[in-house]
């Protein structure tokens, strides 16, 4: 049992894993102080848990798993104060997307076999440019629900939303606006 | 008993955060039987869906960097919690 813990050295953390923990929590709360004293936090749990950390997982996982709860334990503290519910008044997007009839003005473009054309690495980039354009409530229910794969139950407690369905409709709005932002964005895999 | 695109695309959407009912998704497919652009919707999402999934990672060159300045005060801190031992 003893050679997990020797297997990590904590003097190392810093070094080895500070900037992917960095850029890991900037993408998700978008701003710089804040990422800074999450990784601080995440490596100081790190210390406090090190009997925890079983070397099943690599370090870096273990870590991230540790910053990926710290970033969910930020965002819940935040929706207390006020709520990720996005104003779903705001704007006619949705209906202007569709005709009077109900047909799609501009229909999605033909991307290809999902499996394979998901691999492609320009989709890769251009993903990351359309989600952080996102307002930031979508943005982050985005985030949370697509790329962290929080289920919905779980997001309505940490986004502070009333609803269910308003929570479906901010997701299905964020996912549009990605949709269509990577129609222009990204022109296919060819 | 016929949806048009914009309901579709709700259902579609939808259907990644709760289960349809039974008449939403026989709505939601016969609807896509006749129409083209609504199963590219599908296919859109499918791909985004996917892709998102390789955002979640951490395994590659980080696009940004912790300051130098952030790093030291991160360092001290951690050595002072050493010391606290």
């Amino acid at each position: 049992m003893e050679t997990a813990k020797a297997s990590t050295d904590p003097e190392q953390w810093l070094d080895a894993h500070g900037d992917a923990l960095f850029a890991y929590a900037v993408m998700r709360v978008r701003n710089q102080a804040l990422a800074e004293d999450l990784v601080q936090d995440t490596l100081l749990a790190g210390l406090t848990g090190l009997a925890d950390f079983g070397g099943k997982s690599s370090e870096r996982t273990w870590l991230t798993g540790i910053l990926k709860n710290k970033i969910v334990d930020h965002v819940r503290k935040s929706s207390r104060e006020e709520s990720y519910e996005a104003d779903l008044e705001d704007g006619n997007e949705w209906t202007e997307k569709f005709d009077a009839t109900g047909h799609w003005v501009s229909a999605p473009a033909h991307w290809g076999d999902p499996a394979l054309v998901a691999q492609n690495a320009q989709l890769k980039e251009a993903m990351m440019t359309c989600v952080q354009r996102l307002p930031e409530k979508l943005r982050m229910a985005f985030v949370l629900r697509e790329i962290d794969g929080h289920e919905t139950e779980a997001l309505l407690q940490i986004l502070n939303i009333s609803t269910a369905n308003n929570l479906w409709v901010m997701l299905s709005r964020g996912r549009e606006r990605v949709r269509s932002c990577l129609d222009v964005q990204w022109n296919g895999a060819t | 008993m016929k949806i048009d695109c914009s309901e579709a695309s709700t259902l579609t959407s939808a259907s990644y955060d709760r289960k349809l009912t039974a008449g939403e998704i026989v709505r939601l497919a016969l609807h896509r039987l006749i129409c083209g652009p609504c199963r590219l919707y599908k296919k859109q999402l499918e791909t985004m869906r996917r892709c998102a999934s390789r955002l979640a990672g951490n395994d590659e060159p980080p696009r940004e960097t912790l300051k130098q300045d952030a790093r030291e005060r991160i360092r001290a801190r951690l050595q002072a919690r050493d010391k606290a031992d």
